[in-house]
């Protein structure tokens, strides 16, 4: 974590020099302009100096250290909304959108920046795995439900490390994955290489839009699973359908709080009526906690967390 | 004694046109110094806006044909890292590339938008800088040439008249 204090300014790397041990704890950096540094950790949330408020020029140091002082070449990164840093940290961004012709170019002012702190839990989904795959060792298409920060990408991102590695319980000797990640996040892809470890099978397709990034792997890669974060958009539909038929199978997350709350956005509805997953994982508040197993095929619920 | 004085008014002429053979030499380079800082734009105006590289990757990948560029492009690093103004950049430019103060300005003043522009901003506002450095360049070249001529002429002149004097 103290890789991460090189892209502060000597005054905000001052507050981290009195307060040790800080960055062990944290998931998140908030940094807002007039306001003082806020770390979020698992517990609580931390103003480790109330007195030191965040200022502009703070703000335009420490994003010229996180871009080499060259905003132009992290521009697309930018037009999402955050950056990426090497150990798969991620930025996010906040302040004046810049429009041209209602496409969003960037930020004028950027007035806070939010860091969110990768952390690699090993083996965090070894519980779901057995959800997963069938007795026949036939993979399940398998969506995973949960809020912002249930530990959704985390979970992924060990599960395709499972898959793709093997594992002895329930036995699965390991596949072919192809990770479609559309912001990097999953693998936490730096300059082109993953940060994260995500097994020995698994090829990456990072920045790729899910619809590309299915045919290609199809039609290339020959995987038997592909992994990919958040559906939910207008295409979604087509590009599974023609993953299923091509006999692959899809492990994907979706923002959503249940079966039912998912089911408000149009385009997840029209997959779930239509059965192209077999499987809900449905994640609770509060980091990788599986509230309840849903089965699409028998309509139940197959475990919760009261076992 | 002849040959003396034949090889002593050879000599002078050659001396005289040798000082101001160096005379003319130090606006040669200095013309091949503005040359380097241009290419040098352009290469960080297409690595920046078409390959979306940073400052430090292009500092990095590009060749230097002298170590005095290298220098003022490494210092012009120092100074976008440490978010200083175009205006102490051009004093030490002026210090040590010794190349004309209006081409300067426009080189300096890269590291003021260089940092936060946004690539079509950034290509925009290079290829300006690029016009301006270039048109200085001309006229600085334009100049040089008619000192250049007319030195080498008085070189002649003023050799002969010397070796006359010392002869």
């Amino acid at each position: 974590m103290e890789a991460l204090l090189k892209y502060f300014n000597q005054r905000l790397k001052n507050v981290f020099f009195l307060n040790k041990g800080l960055l062990d704890e944290a998931l998140e950096i908030r940094i807002r302009i007039n306001n003082p540094l806020l770390i979020k950790t698992l517990k609580k949330d931390l103003f480790p100096d109330r007195s030191t408020l965040i200022t502009k020029r703070d703000i335009d140091e420490i994003l010229g250290s996180l871009t080499k002082n060259s905003i132009h070449a992290y521009e697309d990164e930018i037009k999402k909304g955050y950056l990426t840093l090497e150990g798969g940290h991620r930025v996010g961004l906040g302040g004046d959108c810049i429009y041209d012709r209602d496409i969003l170019k960037g930020f004028k002012n950027i007035s806070s920046l939010n860091i969110r702190i990768a952390r690699e839990f090993l083996g965090c989904s070894d519980k779901v795995l057995r959800y997963l795959i069938g007795p026949d060792k036939e993979i399940y298409n398998t969506l995973l439900v949960g809020p912002p920060l249930s530990g959704k990408t985390t979970l992924i991102r060990d599960i395709a490390r499972n898959m793709s590695n093997g594992f002895k319980s329930p036995p699965f000797d390991g596949c072919d994955v192809t990770l479609i990640d559309e912001r990097g996040e999953i693998s936490a892809v730096y300059n082109g290489i993953p940060q994260m470890n995500i097994g020995i099978r698994t090829d990456v397709l990072s920045f790729c839009k899910k619809s590309d990034g299915f045919f290609m792997s199809i039609r290339a890669l020959s995987p038997r699973l592909v992994i990919c974060d958040e559906l939910g958009s207008a295409q979604d539909f087509e590009i599974i359908q023609y993953a299923l038929k091509s006999g692959v199978k899809i492990i994907a997350t979706a923002h959503g709080f249940g079966i039912e709350d998912i089911k408000r956005n149009i385009y997840l509805k029209n997959i779930i009526d239509n059965n192209f997953f077999d499987r809900a994982l449905i994640l609770g508040k509060g980091p990788l906690r599986l509230k309840e197993v849903f089965d699409f095929q028998s309509k139940k619920v197959i475990s919760n967390d009261m076992g | 004694m002849i040959w003396v004085k034949s090889a002593l008014f050879t000599g002078t002429v050659i001396t005289v046109r040798y000082i101001f053979s160096l005379i003319n030499s130090d606006g040669d380079q200095k013309i091949d110094k503005m040359k380097e800082m241009i290419d040098f734009t352009e290469y960080l105006r297409v690595y920046s806006c078409d390959m979306k590289m940073s400052f430090e990757e292009i500092y990095q990948k590009y060749s230097f044909k002298s170590s005095e560029t290298k220098k003022l492009v490494k210092l012009m690093h120092e100074f976008l890292k440490e978010k200083r103004s175009s205006q102490e950049l051009l004093v030490y430019i002026n210090k040590f590339m010794l190349t004309p103060d209006p081409f300067n300005m426009y080189f300096a003043e890269i590291i003021d938008y260089y940092g936060s522009a946004y690539s079509d901003l950034l290509n925009k506002k290079l290829n300006l800088a690029l016009e301006e450095m270039k048109k200085s360049l001309d006229e600085y070249a334009a100049r040089h040439n008619e000192i250049k001529a007319l030195n080498n002429r008085i070189s002649f002149l003023a050799g002969c008249l010397a070796a006359i004097i010392i002869v």
